[in-house]
């Protein structure tokens, strides 16, 4: 009798499992919006603004293109039912073309990637990647999935002096490129992922200490924050806070030399990475002095990303070291500004990096992107010019500022002095003008950057504090006037060999085992046992490959 | 005595099979669902299925033309000092487990199953459960509460005269293992629990009221009912975890490793990542040392078993 | 159960309370530091440390949670979920549990390695992929059960369970002239009440907190599972805050929620309706049984 009620009731539930289902199959909507018949005449944009330099074909010469797209958040960017915003009414007028987005999100688009590349369902614009320099990219050119970019596209101007320049082209496969790469173009100056050192300066002056231009200044520097109850309640202060621990070896102290984890050319021929060689000693061993001592606040180790700025606001550290770009500096500033009373701008200073007798500095300029966008085999001639006129307009600086703040004469202008200047009527919520991405659906979403980040613009972005981008620009004026910046051979990111690839070691990881070994042992003993360890688990290995492969390239 | 002959037991075994046929209609979903999502993939032509771990794993090859590696993948794993490494720590740290983590979950049955009280006992058991929940990132960000360098442990070690412990972030084997198991436990063991409690109730309860006229308090009914109860379920509880040795933990393991800590607790299924996505996401060598682990784990399996059912128990199969 | 007040009894009690309580405290405790962070504004939750009383009081971060317009569709999914993932899971895993129980039945060593070996060499993930992609399950509602319907430990507990129950019963009932089926449904399945409810809670949960496959087959935003969505919200929120990469760019204006304190918010919701059904299956695996009257 149990039986026989449970199994009904069991099976009526399946049922209108079953209708539920079913049910929602059918009401999904359409990702199709209904198709536009907007002529010119009809578009609400204000006056058309497109630069010279791009072709201007009239809207209603050529039928509207779709193509899928995916990238990070990009279904943010169309909305549900259909509804086309004004700023994707623009890009459908003057582009012809429409979209349908593939979703992925930050922490799957590599798998999906690999995934739908295997299944042969890759969308025609594959906006989420970061493959250039592991083997995918040869593989999917090899298969034929991805498709090179088009001849002359000289016909694209902003596409083209970004994909020219050799840190693109290292990654070319039979002279051709078979992406766009995302990143801060507009400023090869300044590599986006500058880093430097941010120091608590009111600290620093109500000890009567100079600025630091030695390693043990700053030591001193740091010694005398801990034993000065800065925080005036006794609670616990550190020398310096390092953000990661990747920051550890990188630029911020390039004048110890070049200490990264990369491939660099001896000029034997002998390909080596230089954070591996004895010539990173010296600043391993500042580094282990500082922390033995208790300079250096040991959480910084386990430390999630992105609470070093919220640490270094309360208190907890005298100098943070740190991406100092005025997207990264923002950052900081706005901890200071929710969490204090103190005046950023005059307590808070970038410091140059210590000059090291005996050692010649050797800071690198930067890749330029460190994301790409592909296109599908699919993709004919014809539908990857219309695709490339797109994104050449959302690669000029006009194309970026509209997909930042809307359009140019209504939402923003340039001024006098180059900057761009909001014309929109302050948020409520953030105290600042409207941007792009909370008028417009398009820009909300994955859209907004798949061709360029919003990093690009960030040294004329009126959302940022004009004093931050100018403590940016003039430590990195000061670093380009003071230094050589050699730039990096992306040629040597783009060969695979095995014995690379499987080489479990990573600089920075080592960096901090060494800091962290309170043993007895001398430095350079220590660097001894390090790097025997190092050989024995592969390192000599993977330069012999390395140096075999680049004289076989003839670098 | 007259043993049967050749014909004789095929006919008993057909009989057998013959009396059973329901039982094998029973199974086919079962079957037919292995073999749709288990063993269909095995034989992908694509990717060279089970094989990949022996090629070189390329898109859209075809069986005739996958790359052939041999054991190339496995000899770059075993010619790194550190993989051994990675090795001993993950036998260590899984005997460590059985050892410790595994029997307490038991414990909490039990010492539950003397509540005798409904009320406290459901309470008690629904808030033991909550943790099981929360990843092992949550987890980890309590414990950085509670023991990074300017936490709350630390603070009370500095109060009461000691130098703060950099629990998180040190090279010893025993803080670190001690942080592991404690927090696998507190994760765990009330989740654990339920499968035994799902036993003991299972237990006829006339055997208590029997052994109770017999005498016995309540630690014989623990030692002499109780347990031989629950002894089933634990015993293949154990053998899966023995087919489990190779594994350390993954999830775990990953949110605690760092720079500093990795001597102590680095594993093979972490150091395996180290090595394959550090960059590359090698698909055939992940292949690779799945197959490794996985061999081994089997083995380790059907080795407990055997023992098991040599101890006198059923065992697992 | 009459109680004996000797002193062993007491102290054995003692014992086993303080056992417990502290146990228990050391649970409660964190959980009580999660819940206030949870409530807890954006500010406050950036400064670091344990909660002993709440600074501050806001519904922000769970706000965030219910703004998406898929919260409740995402619910509905994953509830669904539950309902046909668990009944099919319990399904098969009853069908296997007890053919390999029956002793003797002949190649029941051969099934049982069948199953077995799935448990420990796969694939990989590629292959499955596509096995699962010319099924059809792209983008459908099934992914998020059928592939999972059935674990093997679990089918190895239910096995252990039925094992377990005396063979007298099953004889008894096969001399009454009752099938297979019969006994598996009338007989041994009643009988199993511990065992049925705890693997039955154990699918439910999986099934209730299932993101992967949503994650790899479904684009539809009305088929996302709530576990799926959860953790998109905190892992796009934790983009923007934690990290400029100029995606900070993207950030959505208006409510600003602490990465933390969003995903504390996130775990109580997903949780609290597990916690809210789980009493209702714990009385199946406390009370004992009467085997004997049952046999009567």
């Amino acid at each position: 009798m149990k039986t026989k009620r449970f199994a009904l009731l069991a099976i009526l539930v399946l049922a209108l499992i079953f209708i539920a289902a079913c049910r929602q199959n059918e009401t999904s909507t359409p990702e199709e919006a209904p198709t536009p018949t907007a002529a010119p005449e009809d578009t609400q944009t204000p006056e058309d603004n497109q630069d010279e330099e791009i072709e201007e074909q009239q809207p209603e010469d050529r039928e509207i293109i779709t193509v899928s797209v995916m990238n990070w958040g990009v279904a943010n960017s169309f909305s549900d039912d259909g509804e086309i915003c004004e700023l994707y009414q623009y890009v459908i007028d003057h582009f012809g073309i429409m979209f349908e987005p593939i979703d992925v999100g930050w922490d799957n688009h590599v798998e999906l990637a690999h995934l739908w590349a295997a299944a042969n369902t890759l969308p025609d614009i594959i906006g989420a990647a970061d493959f250039v320099a592991t083997p995918t990219l040869s593989s999917w050119a090899e298969a034929g999935i991805i498709r090179p970019l088009p001849d002359n596209m000289e016909r694209f101007p902003y596409l083209y002096h970004m994909v020219r320049q050799p840190s693109v082209t290292a990654f070319d496969i039979d002279g051709q490129t078979f992406f766009i790469p995302r990143g801060n173009d507009p400023y090869p100056e300044y590599t986006a992922m500058a880093r430097g050192i941010i120091n608590r300066r009111d600290w620093r002056e109500s000890l009567g200490i100079p600025i630091p231009q030695t390693p043990e200044d700053f030591m001193d520097m740091w010694r005398a924050f801990m034993e000065n109850d800065m925080m005036g309640d006794g609670s616990i202060v550190f020398g310096v806070l390092p953000d990661s621990t990747g920051i550890l070896n990188d630029q911020a102290f390039a004048t110890f030399g070049d200490t990264r984890h990369a491939w660099v050319q001896m000029p034997n021929g002998d390909m080596v990475i230089p954070g591996f060689e004895r010539s990173a000693l010296p600043l391993m061993s500042f580094w282990r002095d500082a922390f033995q001592e208790g300079l250096v606040d040991p959480d910084f180790i386990t430390n999630p990303s992105g609470v070093s700025q919220e640490l270094f606001a309360l208190g907890r550290a005298g100098t943070l070291i740190r991406q100092i770009a005025p997207l990264h500096l923002r950052l900081v500033y706005d901890r200071f500004v929710e969490l204090t009373d103190i005046d950023f701008f005059e307590a808070v200073e970038i410091l140059m990096p210590p000059t090291v007798p005996g050692i010649t500095p050797q800071f690198l300029r930067g890749t330029g992107f460190w994301s790409e966008t592909y296109f599908s085999s699919r993709l004919d001639d014809y539908t990857m010019d219309r695709v490339m006129e797109y994104f050449n307009w959302a690669a000029s600086p006009t194309g970026i500022a509209t997909l930042q703040f809307g359009f140019e004469g209504r939402d923003w202008q340039w001024s006098a002095e180059g900057m761009i200047e909001q014309l929109t009527d302050i948020n409520p919520d953030t105290n600042m003008p409207f941007r792009a991405n909370a008028m417009y659906t398009f820009a909300a979403g994955g859209m907004g950057n798949l061709v360029m980040w919003g990093g690009a613009i960030e040294y004329v972005d009126p959302s940022i504090d004009p004093r931050l981008i100018n403590m940016a620009r003039e430590f990195l004026d000061n670093l380009l006037e003071n230094y050589e910046f050699t730039p990096v051979d992306n040629r040597l990111r783009a060969i695979n060999l095995d014995e690379v690839n499987e080489m479990p070691l990573r600089v920075s990881e080592e960096f901090v085992a060494f800091m962290t070994n309170s043993t007895a042992t001398s430095h350079e003993e220590l660097w001894e046992q390090f790097h025997s360890r190092w050989v024995a688990n592969g390192l000599q290995r993977a330069y012999d490959a390395m140096t075999a492969e680049v004289a076989a390239r003839g670098y | 005595m007259v043993v049967d002959s050749r014909a004789d037991r095929a006919r008993k075994l057909l009989r057998r099979i013959y009396t059973c046929r329901y039982l094998y209609f029973i199974f086919i979903p079962v079957a037919l669902y292995y073999l749709v999502f288990a063993y269909a993939p095995m034989f992908n032509p694509q990717t060279g299925g089970i094989l990949m771990a022996f090629t070189r794993y390329r898109l859209h090859a075809s069986f005739s033309d996958l790359e052939w590696v041999g054991l190339h993948w496995f000899t770059a794993m075993w010619s790194r000092p550190d993989f051994w490494h990675a090795l001993r720590n993950t036998i260590i740290i899984s005997f460590g487990r059985l050892v410790i983590e595994f029997p307490f979950p038991i414990i909490l049955a039990l010492v539950l199953n003397e509540v005798t009280r409904s009320k406290p006992k459901r309470i008690f058991q629904t808030i033991f459960t909550f943790p099981h929940f929360l990843s092992w990132i949550l987890v980890y960000s309590i414990l950085q509460d509670l023991f990074q360098f300017t936490g709350a442990i630390n603070t009370i070690r500095i109060f009461l005269g000691f130098e703060p412990f950099m629990f998180l972030a040190n090279n010893y084997r025993f803080p670190n293992l001690a942080l592991l198991f404690g927090s696998s436990i507190w994760r765990g063991a009330g989740w654990g629990a339920i499968i035994y409690m799902a036993s003991i109730s299972g237990i006829d309860s006339s055997l208590y009221e029997a052994a109770k006229v017999d005498g016995a308090n309540r630690w014989h009914c623990v030692r002499h009912v109780t347990w031989p109860g629950i002894k089933s379920t634990v015993i293949v509880l154990l053998i899966l975890a023995c087919g489990n040795i190779m594994n350390g933990g993954f999830d775990q393991i990953f949110q605690f490793r760092n720079a500093v800590n990795r001597n102590a607790i680095e594993i093979l299924d972490t150091y395996v990542f180290q090595m394959a996505f550090g960059g590359t996401m090698n698909q055939s060598f992940a292949a690779a040392a799945g197959l490794f682990t996985s061999v081994i784990n089997f083995l380790l399996l059907i080795t407990a078993n055997k023992i098991s059912k040599l101890l006198g128990s059923d065992g697992l199969f | 159960m009459k109680q004996d007040k000797s002193f062993g009894n007491s102290l054995a009690n003692f014992i086993i309370y303080s056992f417990l309580i502290l146990f228990g405290i050391s649970i409660l405790f964190p959980f009580y530091n999660m819940v206030l962070l949870s409530f807890a504004s954006f500010e406050d939750s950036m400064r670091q440390g344990l909660y002993l009383w709440p600074h501050s009081f806001t519904f922000d971060n769970y706000r965030r949670v219910f703004m998406d317009a898929q919260v409740m569709s995402s619910i509905r999914v994953a509830t669904l979920n539950v309902l046909f993932g668990t009944s099919l899971a319990m399904v098969l895993t009853i069908f296997a549990s007890y053919v390999l129980s029956r002793k003797n039945l002949p190649g029941r060593r051969g099934m049982f390695y069948f199953i077995i070996f799935t448990m420990y060499f796969s694939a990989g993930l590629i292959p499955w992929f596509m096995v699962l992609r010319a099924l059809g399950f792209v983008d459908s509602f099934w992914v998020m059960t059928v592939p999972n319907a059935m674990s093997v430990f679990n089918m190895i507990l239910m096995r252990n369970y039925f094992l377990s129950l005396p063979d007298s019963l099953e004889e008894s009932a096969r001399l009454d002239g009752a099938g297979e089926f019969v006994i598996m449904w009338r007989i041994i399945v009643p009988l199993s009440a511990p065992i049925m409810a705890t693997v039955a809670l154990f699918y439910a949960v999986g099934f209730w907190n299932q993101w992967w496959n949503a994650m790899l087959f479904i684009q539809d935003v009305n088929l996302i599972p709530l576990a799926l969505l959860l953790r998109r919200l905190v892992i796009d929120n934790s983009i923007q805050f934690g990290d400029a990469m100029g995606v900070a760019q993207l950030a959505q204006e208006g409510i600003r929620v602490h990465s933390r304190a969003l995903e504390l918010a996130t775990v109580t919701v997903a949780t609290i309706p597990i916690l809210c059904v789980y009493p209702f299956l714990q009385k199946y695996f406390t009370k004992g049984i009467m085997l004997g009257a049952i046999k009567a």
